[in-house]
């Protein structure tokens, strides 16, 4: 048997001493995945503390010097000098769970930088993977919007930060949800026709949230966001027409009375009367897709001869 | 010399004696714990649990003697929240979330299903594959104690304190369902290699279940209860309970993994020793 430290006498369990050092200690092994066993087995590092917090000997003690602890651990974080994807997402999990206050500005200013950001050693998914992990980290300091008499500096310039990743074609889904959620962005007046046009993957969210609105909102944005299909051709039509029955909707063209969506015990009536097109779409839609296909195929071969 | 390697080396010791057929593996995964810099499994690295979980024999598993849990409606366990949405295979895309935020976000979404439900909600609801776990088994037991006086029964089962989940899950699997279905097994020490409280039973008394250490009285360990193991359980076969397990409930109640409890767990080891 080798000599070494014992674990027992230099690591005293922070649940006997909470002090501010102790959990500091503490929160760095957790972050640098020094006890990775023991964090699988409570099924988390979020877990991991608030355990640690209710089998402290004096619970309100313990609690106030973690939140110092972590103020402190996160006060000394450069995100883009994260030696790891693990360390990052470890320190991400405490952001999230816990909302110290130093950490809003660490990751409005990680995600103001953009892509330019990360490890040398991480490949591009990890990349991704913290943006997405720090906009969901961002999103527990907001769940929710604050009064208009509470409009904070913070708020707004989360809010400018989500208008900024609307922009970016793989977060423009989970921007656009969040800045409905907060209410920064409406509906109406033709802005759902805007946003379909310029972020085709919102579609989705887009059409479960409209269906779910009240009169007149969603007749006119439904009705906006169906002529923007109709327009685009087939392909988006039939995107809509998957994400209405994804709900258990429908849309059906009846003669004399226009589109109508059936979404439950509601009808919804759509104001285009471009009956037309959507039989032609319907009619010619697959016809052309195989016309395109083949055409692209001889082009690729005559290319690749 | 730290008390984590005495208690890993007892072990040692015990398995060459109680299940001598499991020597060659317990040696080769001490050879890669050697050459991962670990001097126990235990409270090993990310980096090395990392490598351990791609080694075939710290996965092999499940081999065991065949149990049939003894008679009774229901096996039960005890769960972190974020342990079932991490070893959940099919998880609904409703649900895909569960994976990501916070444990205790989890934990209330499934409490409003459960208020909801009145009460036990099917695992079927939130996942279409099946139940695994750390390693790729699950630990059970018959003690339907662990509804009611769940940090007591829990430390009835081996678990100390500190892996008692504040948002925890109760588990149960039908008895008769899970028969036919599943292989349950006699825990191995290749089984509960990764853990400091796991009692090794002799393979030479081919018993009918594993037996757990009873951490209730940390100053007189004893032998406790029946416990099995599972390789993967279909979702539709297990029910979930959120139970809430804050300060309050486990006031007076407290037993960490300290140097008290490996000073006991390092006598109850030797004990098994002896001849």
């Amino acid at each position: 048997m080798t000599a070494e430290p014992d674990r027992d006498s230099l690591d005293e369990r922070v649940e006997y001493h909470p002090t501010v050092d102790r959990w500091v200690l503490e929160l760095e092994r957790l972050i640098h995945g020094a006890l990775a066993m023991e964090v699988d087995r409570i099924g988390g590092i979020d877990e991991y503390v608030s355990t640690a917090i209710a089998n402290s000997r004096d619970v309100p003690a313990a609690r106030k010097s973690f939140r110092s602890a972590l103020e402190r651990v996160v006060w000394s974080w450069h995100p883009e000098q994260a030696a790891s994807h693990e360390e990052a997402s470890n320190m991400l999990s405490f952001l999230e769970a816990f909302t110290p206050s130093t950490g809003f500005s660490r990751l409005v200013g990680f995600l103001n930088k953009g892509f330019q950001l990360g490890t040398a050693s991480e490949s591009q998914t990890e990349r991704s993977d913290i943006h997405r992990r720090s906009l969901s980290a961002l999103e527990s300091y907001f769940p929710a919007a604050p009064s208009e008499d509470h409009m904070s500096a913070p708020f707004k310039s989360y809010v400018r930060l989500l208008r900024k990743y609307l922009k970016i074609p793989q977060y423009s889904d989970y921007a656009a949800n969040r800045l409905f959620d907060l209410d920064q962005m409406s509906l109406g007046h033709g802005n759902a026709r805007a946003l379909l046009k310029s972020n085709p993957r919102v579609l989705h969210d887009l059409i479960i949230r409209l269906l779910d609105a009240p009169e007149p909102e969603s007749s006119t944005e439904l009705s906006s966001i169906y002529e923007v299909s109709l327009d685009d051709g087939a392909k988006t039509l039939s995107d809509f027409e998957q994400t209405l029955a994804s709900v258990k909707a429908r849309i059906k063209h009846l003669p004399g009375k226009g589109p109508l969506i059936f979404y439950g015990k509601k009808q919804i009536k759509l104001s285009t009367s471009n009956r037309g097109q959507y039989l032609a779409l319907h009619r010619w839609g697959p016809r052309t897709h195989g016309l395109e296909a083949k055409l692209d195929r001889l082009t690729t071969s005559r290319d690749d001869g | 010399v730290s008390t984590q390697l005495v208690i890993y080396e007892l072990r040692r010791k015990t398995a060459d004696l109680r299940q001598p057929r499991h020597k060659v593996r317990f040696d080769l995964i001490a050879e890669l714990l050697t050459k991962f810099g670990e001097s126990q499994p235990y409270s090993v690295t990310a980096s090395s649990l990392t490598q351990l979980l791609a080694d075939a024999n710290f996965m092999a598993c499940g081999e065991g003697f065949s149990s049939a849990p003894a008679q009774a409606d229901y096996l039960y366990r005890l769960s972190p929240v974020g342990s079932i949405a991490k070893h959940c295979s099919g998880l609904r895309a409703a649900y895909a979330h569960f994976g990501s935020q916070p444990a205790a976000m989890t934990w209330r979404e499934l409490q409003s299903a459960s208020v909801a439900a009145k009460g036990w909600i099917p695992l079927s609801e939130y996942a279409s594959g099946t139940l695994s776990g750390f390693r790729g088994v699950t630990w059970w037991s018959t003690s339907s104690a662990i509804l009611s006086e769940t940090i007591d029964a829990a430390h009835l089962l081996g678990m100390p304190s500190n892996w008692i989940p504040v948002h925890a899950i109760v588990l149960r699997c039908s008895a008769s369902l899970a028969h036919g279905t599943r292989r349950w097994t006699v825990p191995t020490t290749i089984d509960g290699i990764h853990s400091e409280v796991f009692h090794t039973t002799t393979d030479a008394d081919a018993p009918a279940a594993g037996t757990t250490v009873d951490l209730r009285d940390p100053l007189n360990l004893r032998e406790g209860t029946q416990e099995y193991l599972a390789t993967p359980i279909p979702t539709p076969l297990i029910d979930i309970l959120p139970v809430d397990l804050p300060a309050s409930a486990r006031k007076g109640r407290t037993v960490l993994l300290d140097a008290v409890l490996r000073k006991a767990l390092t006598a109850y080891y030797s004990a098994m020793l002896a001849p």
